[in-house]
């Protein structure tokens, strides 16, 4: 393959060909990057606003909610599997948190992280053992969840009134605010989870080929159970920053925001088949949905607007990356 | 084809019952039927719960409820069994209410008529993205759904109308001969339809092929393209309708209704036991799904259930019966 290559290569108008080809081929890997460098060059020479430091980390903290939960998601995504009960999760352990305020915030971590270990356990178990299909497990679930978050606040925002909350969701460490570090902390843990390990390897072979990766010795329900595990904790996770950030315990965030997570997952170009995907790529998709929605703000355009070019980006995010496949 | 159950079963009733053929009756009935004797067994548990939910007036009540959400999922079933799913659903019925309401002063049948079509006109847009472009139809109608969305809202102003048209108001509260409601009227009009379309045509075999396999429906000389195009265009009609039949029952239109109709309907198709692998299902199925949830929202105000832990027994429903219809397709 690779001498017929080089030999071709020596004719003038073939190797034109292969030349503009590789072009093709390291222009398609990186087609979000460029995208999203587009978008952000854009942005700079649309507001004179957008490229200050205050602005930049204004993005990042508004994304901050949506990039954590988005990257546990884009484990269960590239396992071939969806989720979604992710922004009931988010609705629950806000309110839980809220209802626990006067608890030590250690102690209502370990709890908010243990409800979403359990509905994520809950969607991993239905899927992977009983074999059922996961987006109406994962919207069962997400029903469960949402109406026990109206339930427990008895429909109304809870308010936080305990301090440390505030400083979680408000507070800066180094001149960036706390959420941008966890929300950090948690893409280099998934990046480095999913590209550096041997679960990593596991989880794109059973989203490319669960039959494969089956035959090859892989335990194919384990490693979809720790998918869903890993979004539920990561929803959970999500789910605290968020009630640091509004100081409040709000049941209602739950269908748009799961709707907003995939979103940002499936703009990177991590495709719903399986198989293909990456943390980097989601944190593009949650990055450039936070720069679109600052931009149409900075800019004064409509709600409306808005609304027309999310869903355009999102079609043409996807069309992108068919053409890639 | 696994469809072909249903026809199997009357076979083998007509001609003479052997033991082993009885036996393999009663499993059809109870594996083929699976859903309907949950329905079965929640109406008898309901009727046993309150003596208000066997009366005719609760039954209009139920049926009423889940006109214009059935319609809606009667028209997705289409999409669900060509391996499809549809978000764009919720957007549809904002914007065709939204339209419904804001040219009220136009003669009512061209509206209507307008309405339908502009239903069809965003299902082109989807089937057209899905079908030439292979797009996966999750995050293509989630997208449309923010531009149909977007479009309500903008022909509004973000207010929700009234709508006071002596006609709209018949066909959402009038009743007809005097005996049943129109909007059951409609939807049982549309149900027939769709199954009709679904069951009984060569369209309708081509849904069930393509969903089964499409490369080999394209082998055997479907144009897939094209008739999943059409299945869009038919389905984005229907939806519309569901769409009026919301509308006119609320003498209102917000164009705020969102992703919470959307997922009842799909969660009705998929209740009544259409996988969303495609290639399997039916209206009759999707009929029982929409009654199912009907029936637990009716019981459930019926008891005084509170409405937000009605969110939580439906969604534990829907696995429910999901678990229960599983065994069926493996």
């Amino acid at each position: 393959m690779q001498k017929t290559t080089r030999g071709w290569s020596r004719m003038p108008k073939p190797a034109r060909a292969v030349v503009l080809r590789r072009v093709k081929a390291w222009v398609a890997g990186y087609d979000i990057f460029l995208a999203f460098l587009g978008l952000f060059a854009l942005a700079s020479l649309l507001s004179r606003t957008f490229l200050t430091p205050i602005n930049l980390l204004n993005v990042a903290r508004q994304v901050s909610i949506l990039g954590i939960a988005a990257a546990g998601t884009t484990f269960v995504i590239i396992g071939a599997g969806i989720d979604m009960s992710i922004g009931a999760v988010i609705a629950l352990t806000s309110v839980v948190v809220a209802l626990l305020q006067k608890v030590p915030i250690l102690l209502v971590f370990l709890v908010v992280m243990l409800l979403g270990l359990l509905v994520g356990g809950i969607n991993g178990t239905l899927v992977s053992r009983l074999g059922m299909d996961p987006f109406i497990v994962s919207f069962g679930m997400g029903g469960v969840a949402e109406g026990l978050a109206f339930t427990f606040s008895g429909g109304r925002p809870v308010f936080i009134e305990v301090p440390a909350y505030q400083v979680l969701g408000s507070g800066q460490v180094l001149g960036v605010p706390i959420p941008v570090w966890i929300f950090a902390t948690v893409t280099v843990l998934c990046s480095l989870a999913l590209s550096r390990t041997p679960f990593g390897v596991y989880v794109y072979s059973i989203g490319e080929n669960p039959e494969a990766a089956f035959v090859a010795g892989i335990n194919v329900r384990m490693i979809r159970m720790a998918t869903y595990l890993i979004g539920g904790a990561c929803a959970a996770l999500s789910g605290f920053v968020l009630a640091g950030r509004m100081t409040t315990g709000d049941p209602g965030v739950g269908m748009g925001l799961t709707l907003d997570v995939i979103t940002a997952v499936v703009v990177g170009g991590t495709q719903l088949e399986g198989g293909v995907g990456s943390i980097p790529r989601t944190l593009i998709g949650a990055l450039m949905i936070g720069i679109l929605n600052n931009i149409t703000n900075l800019l004064g355009i409509g709600i409306y607007f808005q609304m027309i070019l999310k869903g355009v980006l999102i079609v043409a995010a996807v069309l992108l990356g068919r053409r890639r496949r | 084809m696994r469809s072909s159950a249903q026809g199997r079963a009357g076979v083998s009733g007509a001609s003479e019952l052997s033991p082993g053929r009885a036996r393999s009756l009663v499993r059809t009935l109870l594996s083929e039927y699976d859903t309907l004797w949950a329905l079965f067994i929640l109406c008898f548990v309901s009727a046993l719960l309150s003596d208000r939910f066997l009366t005719l007036k609760n039954i209009y009540n139920i049926l009423l409820q889940a006109s214009a959400v059935g319609t809606a999922a009667a028209g997705v079933t289409f999409v669900i069994i060509t391996g499809g799913i549809d978000l764009s659903i919720g957007s549809v019925f904002a914007l065709t209410g939204i339209v419904l309401a804001r040219y009220e002063d136009y003669p009512p049948a061209a509206v209507i008529a307008g309405v339908l079509l502009l239903g069809a006109f965003w299902g082109l847009v989807n089937g057209t993205l899905v079908s030439r472009f292979r797009m996966p139809s999750f995050v293509t109608t989630f997208g449309t759904a923010n531009v149909i969305a977007a479009c309500a809202y903008i022909l509004c102003g973000g207010l929700p109308l009234h709508i006071t048209s002596p006609v709209y108001r018949f066909l959402g509260s009038g009743k007809f001969l005097g005996l049943i409601p129109m909007p059951i009227i409609i939807y049982a009009a549309a149900l027939l339809l769709c199954n009709l379309i679904l069951s009984r045509t060569v369209l309708g075999t081509y849904v069930y092929a393509m969903g089964g396999n499409q490369q080999a429906s394209y082998l055997s000389g479907i144009n897939v393209p094209v008739f999943r195009n059409l299945v869009w265009v038919f389905e984005g009609a229907v939806v519309a309708l569901g769409g009026i039949i919301y509308a006119v029952r609320l003498y209102n239109a917000d164009p705020g209704i969102g992703p919470g109709i959307t997922l009842d309907a799909i969660a009705s198709v998929v209740i009544g036991g259409t996988p969303f692998e495609g290639g399997y299902g039916s209206i009759f199925r999707t009929l029982v799904g929409t009654l199912i949830i009907g029936v637990l929202n009716n019981i459930c105000n019926i008891l005084n259930i509170s409405p937000f832990l009605q969110i939580s027994i439906k969604g534990a429903v829907i696995i429910l019966a999901v678990l229960i219809t599983k065994r069926r397709v493996t």
